[in-house]
């Protein structure tokens, strides 16, 4: 039970650092231009699909993985410049019709090219195995690089807002817009740089979790719900936020798929609780949301 | 029951214009039309659709584009794997474009949507994947009709292989799907011992972490697992990556298929699944079929397009049979009952609730010199399968 108990939690971790770089995104996006951006999935799924042609390319996941973070930047800023640039000022209704518009583009641009099946980006050999980590407990290297990784950005982001000349001008801008444009930042410059940078972390999930999971098409729909409860919960525009939102959510996700089964069965051995403990797990995530929206409605940490 | 005159006249009237109408149509038809539904723009059974659609579509072209010598007119339709939008496509199919009949789908939700509606409408429904017991043995209809492969004879001709391998503590894990229970317990049922879990998945999962610890846990000396599409590749990959591939990893056919493989990539290899056809199978008609598909597609085929293909046969061999004359639903019936072929899986037939007689193979993934990995059949592990009891269907 100990070593079980290890693998859910480290699982958990996991899945709330990847839930992260996807959420920091998006709630600097909603929080500092204040545009709800349901398209944000699919520059994960560009990521997923840029590091599966790198690799082909290259032949190397460690060269791969740079790449695919700069190509989506790229897509990312040519995103906000064209398209995503006339939405700000936009009601929250048109935001969304015209990102999910974005969605549906995207979706048939990569089947076009890839096709409608999923395709393989393979875990670098040295790191597909097992490792163990104490005697009678082994996990997966990957796994273990995929929470580096995780880590090290998370750190990375916050000494970016918390310590930096351009962390503090995304830190005015999300907590006040106008005044931070009186003062002279450069908000169009701050607003594209925003986007790029959500673009990358998106890359970076979808390039590091490909091996994991499959690359296809519309990968990034599922997953997007998710984040989009962590910047609810988080609070938008708060990186802080959305760090303890993803990891709350990834911890209790695991954690209720994986003793939620347990525990029914022993409680009520007489139920079948197979196919009712995954449904009532993933009312957990959503049940915290509902939680947290009583008690806070703005969230852990808004800004503003 | 007395009617009212007028009343009366309306009724006669309209039985007169239908009787003109049944005339009309007892020709035999210059064009047979087909409604092929399956998806082509999402849900997890956007591959296997990919497939079953590429040996019809093969199978047809072989054929001249004519069943039983009627040219053919297929109308394709997508269903998206969501039952509402199959329903209202197959509407769309009856109503605007007047098919004869209807076949593909793939996703189960899309069958448990669509048969009830074709069956009540006396549209014939042959369903070319996989098929769910409730359209069979009891509840058997004269309009429906499995030309894929049906749920318990493969899980249960697997079940009864564990159980003579001396597999003792089986770790049971499906999609939680409308069928996913259903390939579950039947492969229970004939395995018969202890199972070291049983668990179901949403099958939206992506990250299978938490179920994979659980099956860790249980220490199982193999894991029998149903799914389908993408999700075998992702369970599969993160199955070897959680260090479990020592455990034996055992399924019906869509947990290893040419569809899927190539996206779990080396952790496919060794998974062992049993299915009504390989393509290493030695028949003249899957050798034919096999290098055809090669030829025109320039991959190897998959299950689902022989399938595809067979289903074509199907329908040529009683479209053939009843001299072009499908508008007559009685003959066309029981054209299609008294179809007994060579398909590329060996022997097919159908049996009395019209659900699949048919061999049941194991195969295996292995990886050729070359590095490709495919799927080698290992051996017949059941002859002629039927379906639990299929002699109670009354028609």
């Amino acid at each position: 039970m100990g070593t079980f108990l290890i693998e859910q939690l480290l699982n958990g971790l996991q899945l709330g650092l990847m839930l992260f770089l996807l959420a920091a995104g998006l709630t600097l996006v909603f929080g500092i231009m204040d545009l709800i951006n349901l398209a944000h999935g699919s520059l994960y799924m560009i990521g997923g699909f840029l590091a599966v042609a790198a690799v082909k390319l290259t032949g190397s996941f460690y060269i791969a993985l740079p790449m695919a973070i700069v190509g989506t930047a790229l897509v990312a800023t040519l995103l906000e410049t064209s398209l995503m640039r006339r939405l700000y000022g936009r009601d929250h209704l048109s935001q969304v019709l015209a990102t999910f518009g974005l969605i549906l583009i995207c979706n048939d641009a990569v089947r076009w090219n890839w096709g409608p099946n999923a395709v393989m980006l393979d875990v670098p050999a040295a790191l597909s195995g097992p490792v163990a980590l104490f005697p009678g407990f082994s996990y997966s290297a990957y796994r273990l690089v995929v929470i580096a990784v995780g880590l090290m950005t998370a750190a990375f982001l916050g000494l970016l807002i918390h310590r930096t000349r351009l962390g503090m001008w995304i830190r005015a801008g999300a907590s006040d817009r106008e005044t931070a444009r009186a003062l002279g930042v450069n908000i169009k410059l701050v607003f594209t740089g925003v986007f790029a940078l959500g673009g990358a972390l998106c890359a970076l999930a979808g390039a590091l979790l490909g091996p994991l999971l499959s690359v296809q098409v519309g990968m990034g729909e599922g997953i997007i719900i998710l984040a989009f409860v962590t910047v609810v919960i988080g609070g938008t525009g708060s990186v802080k936020g959305a760090f303890l939102g993803a990891l709350a959510i990834g911890f209790l996700d695991t954690l209720g798929r994986s003793f939620l089964p347990l525990w029914l069965r022993a409680r009520w051995p007489e139920v079948s609780p197979d196919t009712m403990a995954p449904a009532l797990a993933a009312m957990l995530t959503y049940a915290l949301m509902v939680a947290v929206l009583c008690w806070r409605p703005q969230g852990l940490f808004r800004t503003s | 029951m007395t009617l009212k005159p007028t009343r009366r006249l309306v009724n006669v009237g309209i039985a007169a214009s239908l009787l003109t109408l049944s005339t009309l149509s007892a020709h035999a038809a210059d064009k047979i039309r087909i409604g092929f539904l399956a998806s082509a723009s999402g849900g997890p059974t956007i591959g296997p659709s990919k497939e079953l659609r590429a040996g019809f579509d093969l199978g047809l072209k072989l054929l001249g584009g004519k069943l039983g010598g009627v040219p053919v007119e297929v109308i394709y339709g997508d269903d998206q794997g969501n039952p509402d939008v199959g329903k209202q496509v197959f509407d769309r199919m009856v109503k605007r474009d007047k098919i004869d009949l209807v076949t593909g789908v793939v996703a189960s939700g899309v069958t448990y949507a669509v048969a009830p509606l074709a069956v009540q409408q006396q549209v014939f429904y042959i369903n070319a994947n996989v098929g769910p017991r409730d359209f069979v043995a009891e509840k058997c209809s004269p309009f429906y009709f499995n030309t894929g492969w049906h749920i318990e004879s493969i899980n249960e001709a697997m079940g009864k292989f564990l159980a003579s391998q001396n597999f003792k503590k089986v770790y049971a894990i499906g999609a939680g799907v409308p069928v996913g229970r259903e390939h579950i317990e039947a492969f229970k049922r004939s395995y018969g011992g202890e199972l070291a879990g049983e668990a179901y998945y949403k099958p939206q999962t992506l990250d299978f972490s938490a179920e994979l610890a659980q099956i860790r846990a249980a220490q199982p000396d193999a894991v029998y697992a149903f799914s389908f599409g993408p999700l075998s590749a992702n369970f599969t990959k993160q199955y070897a990556q959680a260090g479990l591939k020592n455990i034996p990893l055992f399924g019906p056919a869509p947990l290893a298929d040419e569809e899927n493989i190539p996206a779990g990539g080396e952790a496919m290899v060794g998974v062992i699944t049993g299915g009504h056809w390989n393509l290493d199978l030695i028949t003249d008609a899957n050798k034919r079929f096999v290098a055809e598909f090669q030829k025109e597609y320039n991959r190897p085929a998959a299950i689902a397009a022989e399938q595809g293909y067979t289903t074509v046969l199907v329908l040529d061999a009683a479209i053939k049979a009843v001299a072009g004359k499908i508008e007559d639903k009685v003959a066309f019936r029981k054209a299609l009952e008294a179809v007994s072929l060579e398909a590329p899986r060996g022997p097919m037939k159908f049996n009395v609730d019209h659900s699949p007689v048919q061999n049941v193979y194991l195969r295996k993934v292995f990886k050729t010199e070359k590095g490709e990995l495919v799927n080698r059949m290992q051996k017949m592990i059941a002859a002629n399968q039927s379906v639990r009891g299929a002699s109670s269907c009354t028609m």
